[in-house]
């Protein structure tokens, strides 16, 4: 499974991208990415997630595999693509190897 | 700043430093400006200007006395946060009593403009005007009384490209007589028990749930949620450049009146295409209303316990006929609070903006699918405008002509055909 890029869209001065994730995120895998990347990580309902980077925010969710990225950095988000496709690929090995 | 919002759980109104705040996004901020600024034959600019001048002087006349500011340089950083924390982008003042310039940057209009209309078109006109009036309006409330200063705006990035805008500031010789904000306005004595509304949505949740966000501006003085780029702008603003905009339209000549309402109307309609289209777009939306959402009618639903969230009064949808008609109450409507504070009681029913909103939230659901996640831009909006069997709607009660709340009507109509209630 991967992480699929639903769409960019038009955000104020900059972009939005949509992403679908293979599966919703838990929150210890959510703390773990924050701290990789620096950004200040809020919960709201148990379910809404902030995450607060220097160069824009991450909305995610703990009930629907989606996120999505409002950053002003290209390279960044770029960066942040790759971590979590590799995310989404650590978790289908582990399915393989049980 | 958060933490001097003051929530009123039951009329679902926040404000801050006494002026009711609801969020709106650029896209309902963009068009009601240029439906304003557009006609030739009345000052747009000025009503603009002068509205914003007189409702941030009352907000930030009320933060200075609440949080005890008396020296310049401390008003003057007291009105920099204000002005990011609502989400129109970053000032820095380099001012004296006599006046000075005032640099703005990620600006809430021109930033979208640019976004919106930039790669097509060439602007020749600043863009600012609320900043410029709300430029004055701190000058006034830091050294003077409201109307003391003008202030200009002589770069614009919407025109320039540049990545500022400045605004030059000006004590006049005599101030200048500005009406202030009537504040909260008329408020409801108290609010009205509406049956339970046949839903899965829970209103109550839903308000909690998002009155829990903090919903600030960033080091760029903006609000990103929603998929939007939000403010929270003093609702008052909103209604003061409405409803002069009217009296002005009226003045030049009586028919054009109609036709001004009309063009409110149009914005309630961008704003719930927009705003509510991206609402329902994002990952708050499907994250905290999304489970409560089993039929079509919930999304009706889901969108009015999102509108009572907003700071807009108590809006609730008293029943929906699913892709057919809707009928919704709006206690404490923050266009009536303001109309009966200002007016006396209306000869036809005037809250403009919920008029074109109802109609409008059900296009989205019925008529633009929203639930399968459309691409929201103009190309959509005209295909989906433009053609008829789309939802009409009317002000059915109104408060501000004697009735105890406002109440709307809407229901898909053909082409050539008016609304029956």
């Amino acid at each position: 499974m991967q992480v699929r890029i639903l769409r960019r869209r038009e955000c104020g001065a900059g972009w939005a991208t949509d992403l679908l994730l293979p599966r919703c995120l838990v929150w210890s895998e959510v703390e773990a990415l924050a701290q990789e990347w620096g950004a200040a990580c809020r919960c709201f309902q148990g379910q809404l997630v902030w995450l607060d980077l220097p160069s824009g925010r991450i909305t995610a969710s703990l009930r629907v595999p989606r996120l999505t990225l409002r950053l002003h950095d290209a390279d960044t988000e770029t960066q942040i693509l790759n971590r979590l496709q590799q995310l989404a690929k650590s978790a289908d090995s582990k399915v393989e190897e049980s | 700043m958060l933490e001097h919002l003051h929530l009123d759980r039951e009329r679902k109104l926040i404000s801050l430093f006494g002026e009711p705040v609801i969020f709106h996004c650029h896209h309902y901020n963009l068009f009601l400006q240029q439906t304003i600024e557009d006609p030739d034959w009345i000052d747009g600019v000025g009503i603009l200007r002068t509205a914003a001048q007189e409702i941030f002087y009352s907000l930030l006349y009320g933060a200075f006395k609440a949080l005890g500011v008396q020296e310049t340089q401390e008003r003057l950083a007291v009105a920099a946060q204000i002005f990011s924390f609502l989400g129109f982008g970053r000032l820095a003042f380099e001012v004296t009593p006599s006046g000075g310039e005032v640099q703005l940057t990620h600006s809430h209009y021109a930033e979208g403009w640019l976004s919106k209309y930039g790669e097509q078109v060439s602007r020749t006109r600043p863009i600012d005007h609320l900043a410029v009036g709300y430029v004055a309006a701190a000058l006034d409330a830091t050294f003077g009384e409201l109307g003391s200063y003008a202030a200009e705006e002589t770069e614009c990035m919407a025109v320039t490209r540049k990545d500022h805008c400045v605004i030059q500031a000006t004590r006049l010789p005599k101030p200048q007589s500005l009406t202030p904000s009537p504040g909260m306005g008329k408020l409801i004595e108290q609010p009205t028990q509406f049956p339970q509304p046949v839903t899965a949505v829970d209103y109550d949740a839903v308000n909690e749930a998002l009155w829990g966000l903090p919903l600030a501006g960033d080091e760029r003085g903006q609000i990103r949620a929603f998929n939007v780029l939000l403010t929270r702008m003093p609702a008052n603003y909103y209604n003061r450049i409405q409803y002069r905009f009217l009296q002005e339209l009226k003045a030049v000549q009586a028919e054009l009146m109609g036709v001004g309402e009309a063009l409110i109307r149009e914005s309630g309609h961008v704003c719930v295409f927009y705003t509510f289209g991206n609402i329902m777009e994002s990952v708050e939306w499907e994250t905290l209303v999304g489970p409560m959402l089993e039929k079509d009618t919930d999304w009706i639903h889901g969108g009015y316990a999102v509108a009572s969230s907003l700071g807009w009064g108590r809006w609730q949808a008293l029943e929906v006929v699913s892709g057919e008609s809707c009928r919704v109450a709006i206690d404490g409507n923050y266009e009536a609070n303001y109309f009966l504070a200002s007016y006396p009681r209306a000869e036809d029913p005037a809250c403009y903006f919920a008029q074109g909103a109802v109609p409008a939230l059900m296009n989205l659901v019925y008529s633009g699918n929203i639930q399968q996640k459309p691409v929201l831009d103009q190309v959509f909006y005209n295909r989906l405008f433009q053609r008829g069997g789309l939802f009409r709607g009317k002000e059915t009660k109104a408060r501000e002509q004697g009735d105890p709340w406002c109440e709307f009507y809407a229901a898909r109509v053909s082409g050539t055909e008016s609304l029956r209630v």
